[in-house]
């Protein structure tokens, strides 16, 4: 192996208490570095699955490996520091009565010190843009930058990996957009990144790595060229590759996969149409 | 499929026809705000129309969608300007209950719409309130229930099921009441893609079969496409466009003023145009953009 797994699933099952069987038989590794999206439908176990890499749920059977340590002798508040989660809804974690209170929480319940604490709240506050916003009440935040506040909660602990969980869902573009590009910065600094979304152009555009879910089990898993160009697997899962790569596919490009629109257009000019100049000509 | 035959289904001919709903200058603002939350807004919807809305978050989409049915300004305190008349009725002045047999909302978080212990009792809800007969709702519940694919769970708990069922029933609570115009805010903004496509599926139907009036509020762009007659653009407040979808999503400079993203088709068309290609359109959907790129391509 080339390089140590951050997170080691080996035969991972999970019942939850009312005896529903989530997942059935996981096997799976991720790498320092990598940028993972986990796709498929609600019930499909993604976030299930993902709550197993920082032990907010520990397997029924089969292990759990963080940072090669096994997630059933570990807890939460241990792991948390390694692996932070930002949940779907910010609202879910957010409880203080300021922006500053609530990025120095997490700090204060590991027991930094007072200054370390100070100095760790400026930076963030910078890094996020929320300083001019440090004393206003989380709630009286708009939705997005609430979703700034929960990923400035989570770098506050300063992990080696992210867990996004569908962090675009109920944004407009210009929000979802911007989320995206923080997202990328933290793995542009070396962070390992998972999410979870139903948005196929999302994934096509920012991820590097596309684990598919269907019933508890990986139904597909490879990069975002090699599972969008399994047309008809995805179609039986009801999901649809980027309307551009699909485009692409019906033109007849068969020997590689379009997964954004620069590279469509790209493509159109280079290979497909016959340049601007002599078709002007043929339509005049 | 149940017969929907107690449904009334309004014409939908391409005559001119009185409009069934008309915004005049309509300003709105909430109480201790400054700026008005939607301004000086006039439109007008003809029976039968699919009517998008799009902008960004903030644009002031929902307190359009609440001034249909006098939501706003009877519900919602605030200043109101102008007037809102639907199906002949001046919002400001009918009682809500009225209104509601015209207009079916259905909000954007479709849970805290449902409150009953089952399924059934949720979709009758309305129509008890209306007073009506206990056989015509006992009816109209299970045409409801069926035309959005939900028969067989009425007695299970509204809150029991998927979110995509969730959304689909809220949507059954306001077609039992059989209203003219139906207006959905966000309807699959937090739903999977199976759920997402069954829901708009049953809207697109409602318009089709049923010939209800359709105002949709949603992110989704390749769904516009694919059914809006018209699109509104709205963006901070103010109504910035109202025209074809393939006239809203040709114009750039409109889309980045409201940051609205299109569907990558349009996006593609437009990149070919910086690289001199010389498109008399701009294709909206799949079906067009082969055509379009096929036929370039062949001459």
């Amino acid at each position: 192996m080339a390089r140590e797994n951050i997170i080691l699933c080996e035969n991972l099952d999970f019942i939850y208490p009312n005896g529903v069987q989530a997942l059935h038989n996981i096997t799976l590794a991720i790498e320092p570095g990598e940028y993972v999206a986990f796709v498929g439908q609600n019930g499909s176990g993604k976030t299930t699955l993902v709550k197993h890499f920082n032990g907010l749920l520990k397997p029924t059977h089969g292990t759990v490996r963080v940072f090669g340590e096994d997630t059933q002798e570990k807890k939460v508040s241990y792991l948390s520091r390694k692996v932070g989660y930002v949940f779907q809804n910010p609202d879910d974690m957010l409880f203080c009565n300021s922006v500053e209170e609530e990025i120095a929480y997490g700090p204060r319940m590991i027991g930094l010190g007072l200054e370390e604490i100070g100095a760790k709240v400026e930076r963030i506050l910078r890094e996020l843009e929320l300083d001019n916003q440090r004393e206003i009440h989380p709630f009286a935040l708009s939705l997005g930058d609430r979703q700034r506040l929960a990923v400035a909660c989570v770098l506050s602990l300063d992990p080696e990996m992210f867990v996004f969980d569908e962090p675009t869902t109920g944004q407009d573009y210009f929000g979802g957009k911007s989320i995206m590009m923080l997202i990328d910065q933290l793995h542009a600094k070396g962070k390992t990144i998972v999410i979870i979304t139903h948005d196929m152009p999302l994934v096509a555009e920012h991820a590097r790595r596309v684990v598919v879910m269907n019933r508890g089990q990986i139904a597909l898993d490879g990069s975002p060229e090699q599972v969008f160009r399994q047309t008809a697997q995805l179609r039986q899962l009801s999901l649809r590759a980027p309307q551009v790569t699909l485009l692409a596919q019906n033109l007849g490009l068969k020997d590689r996969t379009i997964l954004e629109a620069a590279s469509m257009i790209r493509w159109l000019a280079e290979d497909y149409l016959p340049a601007p100049g002599v078709m002007q000509g043929e339509q005049a | 499929m149940q017969p929907v035959s107690s449904f009334s289904t309004s014409p939908c001919g391409k005559e001119k026809m009185s409009p069934l709903v008309e915004f005049k200058d309509v300003t709105f603002s909430y109480p201790r705000t400054e700026q008005s939350a939607i301004r000086n807004i006039s439109f007008e919807i003809s029976p039968g129309e699919f009517v998008a809305l799009i902008g960004p978050s903030g644009a002031g989409k929902s307190t359009l969608c609440y001034s249909f049915n006098g939501s706003v300004p009877q519900l919602f305190n605030g200043n109101m300007a102008g007037s809102v008349t639907v199906a002949g009725r001046d919002t400001c002045q009918e009682e809500i209950p009225i209104l509601a047999q015209h207009v079916g909302l259905v909000v954007q978080n479709a849970r805290t719409q449902l409150f009953n212990v089952s399924v059934l009792q949720e979709v009758g809800f309305g129509c008890e309130n209306l007073g009506m007969p206990r056989e015509r709702i006992r009816e109209r519940v299970q045409q409801a229930l069926s035309f959005v694919g939900l028969s067989g769970l009425e007695e299970r708990e509204p809150t029991a099921l998927s979110g995509g069922q969730q959304q689909r029933l809220a949507i059954a609570c306001v077609l039992a009441m059989d209203p003219e115009v139906l207006v959905l805010d966000e309807p699959t903004s937090e739903l999977d893609p199976i759920g997402s496509e069954q829901v708009m599926g049953v809207i697109a139907r409602m318009n089709r079969e049923l010939g209800k009036t359709i105002f949709l509020v949603t992110h989704d762009m390749e769904f516009v496409a694919k059914y809006a007659s018209r699109v509104l653009v709205l963006c901070e407040g103010l109504l910035i466009e109202d025209g074809s979808s393939e006239k809203v999503f040709s114009n750039s400079a409109l889309l980045e003023r409201a940051r609205i993203r299109p569907p990558q088709v349009c996006e593609v068309a437009q990149g070919l145009r910086q690289k001199g290609y010389s498109l008399n359109r701009i294709p909206i959907n799949m079906d067009m953009a082969i055509e379009m790129f096929m036929g370039l391509r062949h001459g």
